[in-house]
């Protein structure tokens, strides 16, 4: 039986087939979620935008690692660096040759691409663990070039970039408005990621991903796919840096170690392997973690006195390795798979399977 | 009773026809005299694995329009000589020339463009697609279009992926998996996999079709249905099918010729009537050879 739509829906034609919001209802709830979200920053204020607008950053990046890893599965452990790739993009372009925020933007992803094709290639002979310290390489070759190549990217000071100046009247250096660019660039991507996951070439990821045999046998190039994968992804994670350096005004090379590749991939386990709405998901859970376990930093001042500094640096990270491992053991396919069950048992109640 | 007449009726009028246009302008003969060329020659393939024989100087032709099967004993080196052709596997020696074309060193995903497409004896489905979207996988090297396109949407794509739709729930019709269309395949029953295999093998617009145990592991309604099935696709698409098969019943029904291997060696070729006579194929089987 199939269980995947809403009950009471029927194809007339094959482009009904093929249609994500079938019933007016949820054509509607998704008009209405992306109103909210324009909304939203006129009731949250200033300390919901400074979180917000990194979540539409690392929504993308999440997106571009769900590409490589989740639909591809090719395991990446190095794509903090290519969203600082990203960053120092705009950051170099931007100082050295004058670059505009706007004409940078489309570089930086386009940088990260080029680079993340070439850290792509290892791709082509290995496969599973091997393939992933080939992109642990790439990180560390990345994040050492980023640091030692001194007179270009500053070193380990981190350099400045700008915010779009005014466009069409609009101020970008106003925080409220950046956030309305960060979620536009942010709405565009999950379209496009949405779209590849739909067509050919997002079923030939998952035709690598489930049986790469099978896929070269079946007139799929294996090799080209893998690579497109390490691409397309490493484009959404280079956006992704520009959108959140741009934000902060500021790069560091600090800012995306090991780490938070890791960090990456454990965020995307949380929102699920495979599907977009897991991308967003794993960004959404990462960012509000990060801002609760500073939330809760004056409770252990209160408990710990003096020592509580230390602490609360710890204190993210257990909640982050928590919330990991929770996931791991009673949910391991993620908050996209937990949904996508809500949803099934929503559509056959009063029946219960 | 009459549902069922009527089904078949159907079968025969409208059956692949969105296929078939496409396989028409491609098909390797024309007229009666071309059907008996061969399309696909084996010449003196050797493989071995280290010390392994597992193919010794085997050559097999097969013509434009017929069902070849080909047996033997477990191990004979029936699935090698399937991925020796499909360039899984590569030969020590010899060559496959497919079509006058000599493909023995193109890699396996041009081959399959080329029309050698084949279904496996272990299934090797996309576990984590439904079966429509199984099928239009299959479809890859013939939808017109590339990435970006598809990232953008544009109008054209969306009607390419509405066409090669059209062309999956053709496959899905004939192939009688209407209801399960929507599901996963990996929680699929193994007789409906299989058939879903072929259907995928089907998308790719065969020229030539290779099976690999299709029926092997079914109860005997199962393999009435594919036994079916291949008939109405050799007759349908008027394409050869290489099949390998164990159970002797459906292979003497269906084949119009069988080859016959034992540890790697060619031992017999011919029609049904002519197998059965040969001595050594009978002490192959029996195990006194
Ligand atoms: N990849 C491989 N590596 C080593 N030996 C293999 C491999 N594939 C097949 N063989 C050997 O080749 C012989 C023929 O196998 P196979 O073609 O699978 O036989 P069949 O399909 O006729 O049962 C067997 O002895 C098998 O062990
Ligand atoms: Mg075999």
């Amino acid at each position: 039986m199939n269980i995947n739509r809403p009950c009471g829906t029927f194809d007339r034609n094959y482009f009904q087939a093929k249609e994500l919001y079938r019933t007016p209802l949820r054509k509607t709830l998704l008009a209405l979620f992306i109103i909210a979200m324009y909304v939203i920053p006129f009731v949250v204020g200033e300390y919901g935008i400074s979180i917000l607008t990194p979540i539409c950053a690392f929504t993308i990046g999440m997106l571009g690692l769900q590409i490589i890893t989740g639909y591809a599965g090719q395991i990446s452990i190095g794509h903090a660096a290519f969203m600082g790739i990203g960053m120092y993009t705009v950051a170099i372009l931007q100082k050295y040759f004058g670059f505009s925020f706007w004409l940078a933007l489309p570089f930086s992803g386009l940088v990260a691409m080029a680079v993340g094709i070439i850290f792509g290639i290892p791709a082509l002979r290995m496969k599973g663990l091997y393939l992933a310290f080939a992109t642990l390489a790439a990180h560390f070759v990345i994040v050492y070039v980023i640091s030692n190549w001194r007179s270009v990217t500053n070193g380990t000071d981190g350099m400045y970039m700008s915010r779009p100046g005014v466009l069409f009247g609009i101020d970008f250096t106003d925080d409220r408005n950046y956030y309305f660019l960060a979620l536009t660039v942010t709405a565009i991507m999950t379209y496009l990621a949405t779209n590849l996951a739909r067509t050919k070439l997002g079923r030939a990821l998952v035709a690598v991903r489930d049986n790469d045999i099978a896929a070269e046998l079946m007139g799929i190039n294996v090799g080209t796919t893998k690579v497109l994968a390490f691409g397309i992804g490493c484009f959404f994670a280079g956006v992704s840096g520009a959108i959140g350096g741009a934000y902060y005004e500021y790069v560091n090379v600090e800012w995306f170690g090991l780490d938070d590749s890791i960090w990456y991939l454990g965020f995307l386990v949380v929102g699920g392997f495979g599907s977009i709405f897991g991308a967003i998901a794993g960004a959404v859970v990462w960012k509000v973690m990060d801002e609760l376990s500073t939330l809760v930093t004056p409770l252990t001042e209160a408990l710990l006195g003096g020592a509580a500094f230390y602490a609360s640096a710890a204190f993210s990270l257990l909640f982050y390795s928590l919330i990991i491992i929770t996931f791991l053991v009673f949910e391991p396919r993620g908050i996209s798979h937990r949904w996508e069950m809500i949803k099934r048992s929503y559509r056959l109640h009063p029946f219960p399977y | 009773m009459r549902d069922i007449t009527k089904k078949r009726e159907q079968r025969y009028s409208y059956g692949l026809a969105l296929l078939r246009e496409c396989i028409e302008k491609k098909r390797l003969w024309t007229n009666n005299e071309d059907e008996k060329k061969a399309v696909l020659r084996v010449e003196n393939i050797d493989l071995s694995f280290g010390d392994l024989r597992a193919l010794n100087n085997v050559s097999v032709d097969v013509r434009g329009h017929e069902i070849l099967a080909i047996i033997g004993p477990n191990g004979a080196g029936k699935t090698s000589l399937l991925n020796v052709i499909s360039g899984f596997y590569r030969a020590q020696r010899g060559d496959i020339y497919f079509n006058e074309e000599k493909i023995t060193r193109f890699s396996s995903h041009k081959i399959a463009e080329r029309g050698i497409c084949r279904t496996f004896q272990n299934i090797a489905l996309y576990s984590g697609l439904t079966v429509t979207d199984n099928i239009i996988a299959g479809r890859h090297p013939h939808i017109n279009y590339n990435f970006l396109t598809g990232m953008i949407y544009f109008p054209w794509a969306n009607r390419e992926e509405a066409y090669q739709r059209a062309i999956a729930e053709d496959i899905i019709d004939f192939l009688e998996l209407e209801h399960v269309r929507g599901s996963v395949v990996g929680m699929l029953a193994y007789g409906l996999r299989k058939r879903v295999e072929l259907g995928r093998a089907l998308a790719l617009e065969p020229r030539i079709l290779l099976l690999d145990e299709p029926m092997a592991g079914m109860n005997v309604d199962e393999k009435e249905d594919m036994a079916r099935f291949i008939i109405d696709i050799n007759e349908f698409l008027k394409i050869p099918i290489v099949l390998i098969e164990h159970d002797m019943g459906v292979v003497m029904d269906i084949a119009d010729r069988i080859f016959v291997l034992d540890f790697g060696n060619p031992i017999a070729e011919g029609s049904p009537e002519e197998i059965k006579q040969n001595q050594k194929v009978i002490s192959a089987y029996l195990g006194t050879g």
